[in-house]
C-alpha cells in the first residue's frame, strides 16, 4: 500500500493507493495536515475504472487508471464539502477566475493559452482540465488539482470564480451572456455527478447555488489574439 | 400509475427539473416542469389513477374539470413519451 495525504480544494484526504506513481502524480498537493477523510483504492476499483474508460485498451496501465479512480473517489467525497469537479480550462486574470468549458478537442486549452500570450503576468493558469469548484456563503471558488491535462498546466492555488463560458469554434470572435436556465444542461453535463442516488439532492443543490452566483457566457472564437480580448471584455465589461 | 423509481425533482436555476439519478446522465432524460406538472409529479410518487390526479388538481387549483382533465392527460403523455412512468 502507498499512503499519503493530499490537500485539495481546501480539504485534506488520506489516500491508500497501490502505485507509487499516484503519489508522484499528486506531488504538488501532498500535505502533512490532519486528514478529514480517507480514500482507499483497491484493484476492483481499478478494474471498474478500466471498464468505464472510453479509451479502454491494453495500453492503459493500472497505474494510470488509479489516478482516475482517485479523481472519481475524491470528487464524490468532496461533494459533501460543497465542491464539484468541473471539466474545463480555468485561468485567473487580475485575481479572478474565468472557466472555459466545451467538448474535448474544441480548443479550451488553446484559448486559455492565448489569454496567457495576450495578458502575460496578469494571468495565472489555475487548471487546464479538471478544476474543483467550491461554493460557500462568500461566493464561488475555483481550485487547482493534480488533474490538469496532458500538458500538466495548473497551479496549487484558488481564486474567486467570475464566470463560466461555453466555448465554440467560429470564424469571428463573438461573446454573449447566457441565462443560468440556458446554461443548466452544460452545468449538468460538465460536472461529475453522484455515483449513488443519495448524493443527488446535494448535487442539485450545489448546481442551483452555482447557477445563482456566477455569470454565464457563450463564446464563438477563432485562434487569433483578438479572441482573448473579446472574451475578456465580454465577461468584464472592461476595455483592455 | 406512478413515476418510475430513480428520478428526482428539484428547483434548479429557477426551473423545476426532473432527471434520473444516474451518474451517466443522458440529458434527453431531463424534463422541465411547470407548477402544475410539479404538483402532479409529487402526487405520482404514490400509485394514482388518472381520476385521482384530476380530483387533486381540482382541489388545489381554481380550474374547471375539462381543463384539469386536459392538463392531466397531457402531462401523462409527456411522462409516457419520456419513459418516466410505471403502470
Amino acid at each position: 500500500m502507498v499512503e499519503f495525504s493530499l490537500c485539495i480544494a481546501g480539504r485534506v484526504a488520506k489516500v491508500f493507493a497501490n502505485f507509487e506513481t499516484t503519489r508522484k502524480y499528486c506531488a504538488e498537493y501532498l500535505s502533512d495536515e490532519q486528514p478529514e477523510m480517507r480514500i482507499c483504492i483497491d484493484l476492483d476499483d481499478i478494474a471498474l475504472e478500466r471498464k468505464r474508460s472510453a479509451k479502454a485498451g491494453e495500453d492503459i496501465s493500472d497505474a494510470y487508471l488509479e489516478t482516475l479512480v482517485l479523481q472519481r473517489k475524491l470528487s464524490q467525497a468532496l461533494m459533501e464539502c460543497d465542491t464539484l469537479l468541473f471539466h474545463g480550462s480555468v485561468i485567473a486574470l487580475d485575481g479572478e477566475g474565468f472557466l472555459f468549458t466545451a467538448k474535448s478537442g474544441t480548443g479550451k486549452s488553446t484559448h486559455t493559452r492565448i489569454w496567457r500570450e495576450v495578458f502575460h503576468d496578469r494571468t495565472v493558469m489555475i487548471n487546464d482540465d479538471k478544476p474543483f469548484i467550491r461554493i460557500d456563503k462568500n461566493g464561488v471558488w475555483v481550485y487547482g488539482s493534480p488533474w490538469n491535462g496532458k500538458h500538466r498546466l495548473g497551479t496549487n492555488t484558488f481564486v474567486k470564480l467570475k464566470a463560466i463560458c461555453l466555448l465554440e469554434r467560429g470564424e469571428e470572435n463573438k461573446i454573449n451572456p447566457l441565462s443560468a436556465k440556458d446554461f443548466l444542461p452544460i452545468l449538468l453535463s460538465q460536472t461529475l455527478r453522484p455515483d449513488n442516488r443519495s448524493g443527488f439532492p446535494k448535487y442539485l443543490e450545489l448546481i442551483d447555488r452555482l447557477s445563482a452566483e456566477i455569470e454565464f457566457y457563450h463564446l464563438k472564437c477563432n485562434m487569433e489574439r483578438e479572441a482573448a480580448v473579446v472574451a475578456y471584455e465580454g465577461m468584464t465589461g472592461k476595455g483592455r | 400509475m406512478k413515476i418510475k423509481d430513480g428520478f428526482i425533482l428539484r428547483d434548479v436555476a429557477g426551473k423545476k427539473i426532473a432527471l434520473p439519478m444516474d451518474d451517466d446522465l443522458d440529458l434527453n432524460m431531463m424534463i422541465t416542469l411547470n407548477e402544475t406538472g410539479a404538483f402532479l409529479w409529487e402526487m405520482l410518487k404514490e400509485d394514482r389513477t388518472e381520476d385521482a390526479l384530476v380530483d387533486a388538481l381540482l382541489k388545489e387549483y381554481d380550474v374547471d374539470e375539462p381543463t384539469a382533465r386536459k392538463s392531466v392527460g397531457r402531462f401523462l403523455d409527456l411522462l409516457k413519451e419520456n419513459g418516466l412512468i410505471d403502470g
